[in-house]
C-alpha cells in the first residue's frame, strides 16, 4: 500500500452514522491525522511475516493513536480482523485539551492577550479495547522493533 | 504536536492527570501497516491473535473506549458549534472532553467567575446549589450533585475564604480588634460563598446522618466520595456564623433599595440561604438528639423545619419572575461554573447513572416535598406517638409512601436511643400497654418476674418490626425472610412463659396464653406483610400468582383475625368482670389508684412491682372505648375487609378459569407448584400458623361443584361486605386525629374503588358467560391499589 493510499484510507476511517456529528474532524485534528501519516511509516511485509511480526509482539508496550487525537499506551495482547486491539497492564489513555474551548464562554472577557494553552490529561485503565474504526496508527519503541526484526530474522534462518 | 504556551502559574498546581506537556518520548516506530496487515489476514476460523493466557474474561473485561455506555468519560457530546475564525471558514463541531477539576478561583483551564459576580448570578448560583442538593437527596452520589458546582472544590473555597475573611493578615487583625472588621467582597460574592459553603455543609450532614443509620441501599443513595476532598471549616459553627451574617448583610442591604432595583435578586438569595440554613439546624438538631430536652429539641427542630418550607415556597414566585428576565450573561455564568461532568474521570469506569438534574421547579417542588417529609415522618411521630400502636399506625405511612432516605435514617436513627424509644418510652412497658390494648393480660402475670425476662427478650424482636418499617419496599422484604425465623423461634418461648406464669400465679382458672397470642399475631402480620411486599413488587404478577397470593392472604388474614377476635374475648370477659365486681364491691376497687398505707385491701389490690408501677393502670378495663380503642377497631375492621377483598378476588379468578378466560401456564423448565414452593419458602419453618403447601391450595381453591353463578354471587358477596366494612370504618375515622389513622383517607377510597370496580367487572363476565362468549380481554390493573388489583374485562 503506497502513501497516498495510506493517507485516503486514514481520512475514509469508517465511522458509524451515530458518530458522524460527533467525530467530524475539526480542521487541527484533520492537519494533525495527515501530519502524522507524512511522517511516514515502515514498510509493509508479507501477510505472513506481518502475522509472525504480530506474534512476536504480543507482551509489548505500543502506543495506539485514535482518530480524535488520543494516544493509548499499553502491553499489547491481542489483536482481532477488524483491527481492534486490546491492551493490558496499566493502560494509560492521554488526551489534549484546549484550555479556549472551556474559556470561550466568557468572550466578554476574552482578551487579546489571552493564550490559548494544550494541556494533557491522563487516564489510567486496567484494560483497554481499541476499536479498530478509530485507530489510526500504532506505534513501538525503536529499540523493541529491531529485537522483533532480529528475532524473526533468527527464526527465518 | 506543537508546543505548548506557558501559563503564569507554571502548572504547578494541576491535577496529576493533567499534564503541561508532553513527555519527551523514546524514539517510536510506526507499525500500523503490519499490524492491519496481519489483522486483515486473520480468518472466522483463527480470528485473534492473542497470548497464551488471553481468555473469554480478558475481552469482557476490556473497557471499550469510546463506547458511550461502557467509558465513562465518553460523555453525551458537548457538540461545541466553534466560531469560525479568521483561519477557518466553516463551523466545525467536535467532541470536548470534561474539563478537569478546578484548580483555585484563577483556574488555568477557566478562571471562575468572581470579580464580575452580580446579585442576579448569585440569586440564580443559589438556585443551582438548592437543585443540587435535590440530586444528592434523590440518591445521586456526590460526585453526581454536590461537586458539580465548582465552586464547592476544596481548593476554590478555600480561595474564597481567603479572599472574603476580613482577619487574614496582621494589619487586618489589629484593626478588628480595634473596631468590628468590616466585611470584604461584594454582596454577590458573599452570597455565592455562603450557599455554596451551606451546600457542603449540608452535604456532609446529610451523609453521616445516612452511614450511621445504616438502612440505605444503592438506590437510595450514593454513598461513596470518590475520593473527593471536602472543604475542612476552621471552627464549630463556622458555616452558621458566615451566613447569618451573610443573611443579615442582604437585609440591611436590601432596605436601602428602590423599589425595583433587584428586589426580587435580594430577596431570593435571602430566603435560598435561610432555607439551607433552616434545614442544616434542623438535621443537625435531629440527628443528634439525647438526654432530657429531647421534646423541646424536636419542637425546635419543627419550627426550624416548617420555617424552612415556607422559605422555599415563597422562592417559588420569585424564581419565576426572575427567570423570566434572566440575561444571557446569568447563563453563560451558570454554565462556567456548573459542569456535571467535572468529576467523570473520578467515577471509574463501571457503568455509571446518568446525572439527572430536574428542571428548577421540580427540584424546588420535589425538596418542599422531601422537606415536609421530616415533620410528619419524624418531628411528628416522635412528638406524637405515645404507644406502641400509634408508632405502627404513624410509621406505616412512611413505609408506604416511601420516604426519603434522608428522614427515614433521622427516624431510624431517633428509634432507640438512651435505652428507650424516641428517648422517652421504655419498650418493656410498651409491650406490655399494647399487649393491653389488644387483650387482657392480668396484674398477676405482669408483675412476674417471667413476664420481665420474657419482655426484655422480645424488645430486640418488636424493636425490628419497627425498624423494617423505615427499610425501602424491596429490602423489607429481603429483611422479613430473616425476621420471620426469629419471630418462628420467640413462639416456643412464649409458651414456655405463658405455661410458667400460668403456674407461678397459681390460678385456677383456662391458661390464657397472652404471650404466645401476641407472638402468634404479630407473626401472621409479618407473613401478610410479606406476601403482599410480593404482589407490590410485582414478584407475584400473573393471574395464577396473584390468585395464590390472595388465597394465601385470605388464609393468613383468617389466622390473624382468629387471634385477634381470642385476644378481644379475653379484654371483654375481663371489662365485663371488673365492672361485675364494681357494683358487687364499689367500696374495695380502687379503679387504678394505688392504695394508701399499705392495708390490704380484697382480691383487687393493685401492687406495685420493681420498676412495673406503671403497668398496673387499669384505665384499658375502662366500659368506655378510650380513643385507642377505637383506632384498634378501625384497624380491625380494616383488616376484615382485607380480607374479604382477597376472598372475593380469588373466586373472581377462579370463576374467570372455569369460564375459559384464563389459559393454564406451561412451563418447559418449572413449574406452577415449584414457583409457589419458591415463593413461600421462608413459611416452611413457621410451626404457627401451619406452612400451607401446593396440594393444599388445589384442595382450597378447587370449586369446581359450585356453578358459575353460585362463584360469581360468592365473589360479589365478598366485595360487598368488604364495601360495608370500609364504610363501617370511616364513619369511625372521622372522629379520629389523623395521624393516626391505621389507613390514609386516600387509600380507603382506593380500596372502595377496588370493590365497586371488581363487582361492576363480575357483572360483566356473568353477562359474557350467559352469552357464551370465551374470548374477552383480561387486563390486572394495579393502579388503584398497588396490593389489589382491579380485574378488568373488555
Amino acid at each position: 500500500m503506497n502513501l497516498l493510499a495510506l493517507q485516503i484510507s486514514c481520512q475514509e476511517q469508517p465511522i458509524g452514522p451515530h458518530r458522524i456529528i460527533q467525530h467530524l474532524a475539526s480542521c487541527r485534528d484533520t492537519a494533525f491525522r495527515k501530519e502524522m501519516v507524512e511522517e511516514g511509516s515502515t514498510l509493509p511485509l508479507s501477510s505472513s511475516l506481518a502475522t509472525q511480526y504480530v506474534q512476536e509482539l504480543l507482551g509489548e508496550k505500543i502506543v495506539c493513536t485514535l482518530d480524535d487525537g488520543r494516544t493509548v499506551k499499553g502491553t499489547f495482547i491481542c489483536v482481532d480482523r477488524l483491527s481492534n486491539i486490546i491492551l493490558t497492564n496499566n493502560v494509560v489513555e492521554e488526551r489534549t485539551i484546549h484550555t479556549a474551548d472551556y474559556s470561550q464562554y466568557k468572550k466578554s472577557s476574552l482578551s487579546p492577550s489571552y493564550i490559548d494553552t494544550q494541556l494533557s490529561m491522563k487516564r489510567h485503565l486496567g484494560q483497554a479495547m481499541i476499536p479498530g474504526s478509530r485507530l489510526v496508527k500504532v506505534e513501538l519503541e525503536e529499540t523493541t522493533h529491531e529485537k522483533i526484526l532480529k528475532s524473526l530474522a533468527r527464526e527465518s534462518s | 504536536m506543537s508546543e505548548s504556551n506557558i501559563p503564569a502559574s507554571d502548572g504547578k498546581d494541576l491535577p496529576e492527570t493533567v499534564g503541561r506537556d508532553f513527555q519527551p518520548k523514546a524514539a517510536m516506530v510506526d507499525i500500523t501497516t503490519m499490524l492491519k496487515d496481519a489483522a486483515s489476514a486473520l480468518t472466522f476460523e483463527s480470528p485473534m491473535i492473542h497470548t497464551d493466557s488471553f481468555n473469554l474474561q480478558d475481552s469482557m473485561a476490556a473497557l471499550e473506549i469510546m463506547d458511550q455506555k461502557m467509558d465513562c468519560c465518553e460523555v453525551p457530546a458537548s457538540a461545541m458549534l466553534i466560531e469560525p475564525t479568521e483561519q477557518q471558514n466553516d463551523k466545525d463541531e467536535r467532541m470536548i472532553f470534561p474539563r478537569p477539576a478546578p484548580t483555585g478561583l484563577d483556574d488555568v483551564i477557566d478562571a471562575l467567575p468572581w470579580d464580575e459576580l452580580t446579585i442576579e448570578d448569585a440569586a440564580f448560583i443559589a438556585l443551582e446549589n438548592v437543585i443540587r442538593l435535590e440530586s444528592l437527596l434523590s440518591g445521586s452520589s456526590v460526585v453526581e450533585s454536590t461537586y458539580t458546582c465548582l465552586y464547592s472544590h476544596k481548593v476554590v473555597l478555600e480561595d474564597m475564604h481567603k479572599r472574603l475573611d476580613p482577619c487574614m493578615s496582621l494589619t487586618e487583625q489589629m484593626k478588628a480588634i480595634m473596631q468590628t472588621p468590616t466585611q470584604k467582597g461584594t454582596i454577590a460574592q458573599r452570597s455565592v460563598f455562603a450557599s455554596t459553603l451551606l451546600l457542603v455543609e449540608l452535604t456532609d450532614l446529610i451523609r453521616g446522618v445516612i452511614l450511621n443509620a445504616d438502612i440505605y441501599e444503592e438506590e437510595d443513595f450514593g454513598t461513596s466520595t470518590f475520593n473527593i476532598a471536602s472543604f475542612r471549616r476552621p471552627s464549630e459553627g463556622f458555616t452558621l456564623k458566615i451566613v447569618l451574617d451573610e443573611i443579615s448583610s442582604i437585609e440591611e442591604e436590601s432596605t436601602k433599595l428602590d423599589q425595583y432595583d433587584n428586589q426580587d435578586a435580594f430577596e431570593a438569595i435571602r430566603l435560598t440561604l435561610s432555607f439551607q440554613k433552616d434545614l442544616m439546624v434542623a438535621v443537625s438538631s435531629l440527628a443528634r438528639l439525647s438526654g432530657k430536652t429531647i421534646r423541646k429539641e424536636v419542637e425546635a427542630a419543627q419550627q426550624s423545619i416548617k420555617s424552612a418550607k415556607k422559605k422555599l415556597q415563597d422562592t417559588v414566585p420569585i424564581f419565576a419572575r426572575l427567570k423570566e428576565k434572566q440575561s444571557d450573561s446569568v447563563k453563560v455564568i451558570l454554565r462556567r461554573t456548573f459542569d456535571p461532568f467535572v468529576n467523570r474521570p473520578l467515577v471509574g469506569n463501571s457503568p455509571v447513572r446518568t446525572i439527572v438534574f430536574r428542571d428548577a421547579i421540580d427540584a424546588t417542588n420535589e425538596m418542599i416535598r422531601m422537606v415536609d417529609e421530616v415533620d410528619w415522618c419524624v418531628c411528628k411521630v416522635i412528638l406524637k406517638a405515645n404507644s406502641l400502636g400509634r408508632i405502627r399506625r404513624m410509621m406505616r405511612p412512611v413505609s408506604s409512601e416511601s420516604a426519603n432516605i434522608l428522614t427515614r435514617s433521622l427516624l431510624v436513627l431517633n428509634l432507640y436511643f438512651d435505652e428507650l424509644i424516641f428517648g422517652q418510652y421504655s419498650l418493656p412497658e410498651m409491650i406490655v400497654r399494647y399487649m393491653r390494648q389488644l387483650s387482657h393480660v392480668p396484674d398477676s402475670i405482669v408483675n412476674l418476674p417471667t413476664t420481665d425476662a420474657f419482655l426484655n427478650r422480645l424488645c430486640k424482636p418488636v424493636y425490628d418490626t419497627l425498624k423494617l418499617m423505615a427499610l425501602n419496599r424491596n429490602r423489607q422484604r429481603s429483611y422479613l425472610d430473616i425476621m420471620l425465623g426469629d419471630w418462628s423461634a420467640l413462639r416456643e418461648e412464649a409458651y414456655i412463659a405463658d405455661m410458667t406464669n400460668h403456674q407461678d400465679s397459681g390460678s385456677h382458672s383456662e391458661l390464657q396464653p397472652h404471650f404466645s397470642l401476641y407472638v402468634i399475631s404479630t407473626t401472621i402480620e409479618l407473613m401478610d406483610n410479606y406476601v403482599d411486599l410480593g404482589v407490590e413488587l410485582e414478584l407475584l404478577c400473573n393471574e395464577h400468582e396473584l390468585t395464590i397470593a390472595y388465597w394465601y392472604r385470605d388464609f393468613l388474614l383468617s389466622s390473624l383475625l382468629t387471634q385477634l377476635n381470642t385476644m378481644r374475648r379475653y379484654k371483654l370477659d375481663a371489662k365485663k368482670q371488673v365492672h361485675q365486681d364494681a357494683e358487687q364491691f364499689p367500696a374495695t376497687v380502687s379503679g387504678g389508684k394505688p392504695q394508701k398505707g399499705g392495708k390490704k385491701k380484697g382480691k383487687n389490690k393493685v401492687s406495685v412491682a420493681n420498676g412495673a408501677s406503671n403497668r398496673t393502670n387499669r384505665d384499658d378495663l375502662s366500659i368506655t372505648p378510650t380513643v385507642e380503642d377505637i383506632e384498634e377497631e378501625v384497624e380491625y375492621l380494616f383488616l376484615n375487609a382485607k380480607r374479604f377483598l382477597c376472598r372475593g378476588i380469588v373466586r373472581f379468578f377462579v370463576s374467570l378459569n372455569q369460564a375459559g378466560l384464563i389459559k393454564e401456564n406451561s412451563f418447559d423448565f418449572t413449574s406452577n407448584e415449584m414457583i409457589y414452593q419458591k415463593r413461600f419458602e421462608p413459611f416452611i419453618g413457621i410451626h404457627q400458623p401451619p406452612y400451607l403447601t401446593y396440594d393444599d391450595y388445589l384442595k382450597g381453591s378447587d370449586f369446581t361443584k359450585l356453578t358459575q353463578n353460585n362463584l360469581v354471587s360468592a365473589s360479589s358477596d365478598s366485595f360487598s361486605v368488604a364495601k360495608s366494612l370500609i364504610d363501617q370504618a370511616l364513619k369511625h375515622m372521622s372522629k379520629l386525629d389523623p395521624d393516626f389513622l391505621p389507613i390514609q383517607v386516600e387509600e380507603v377510597k382506593q380500596l372502595s374503588k377496588v370493590c365497586v370496580a371488581n363487582s361492576v367487572y363480575l357483572q360483566r363476565l356473568k353477562q359474557l358467560t350467559v352469552g357464551g362468549k370465551t374470548n374477552a380481554k383480561l387486563t390486572l390493573d394495579m393502579a388503584t391499589h398497588r396490593h389489589f388489583c382491579t380485574i378488568k374485562l373488555g
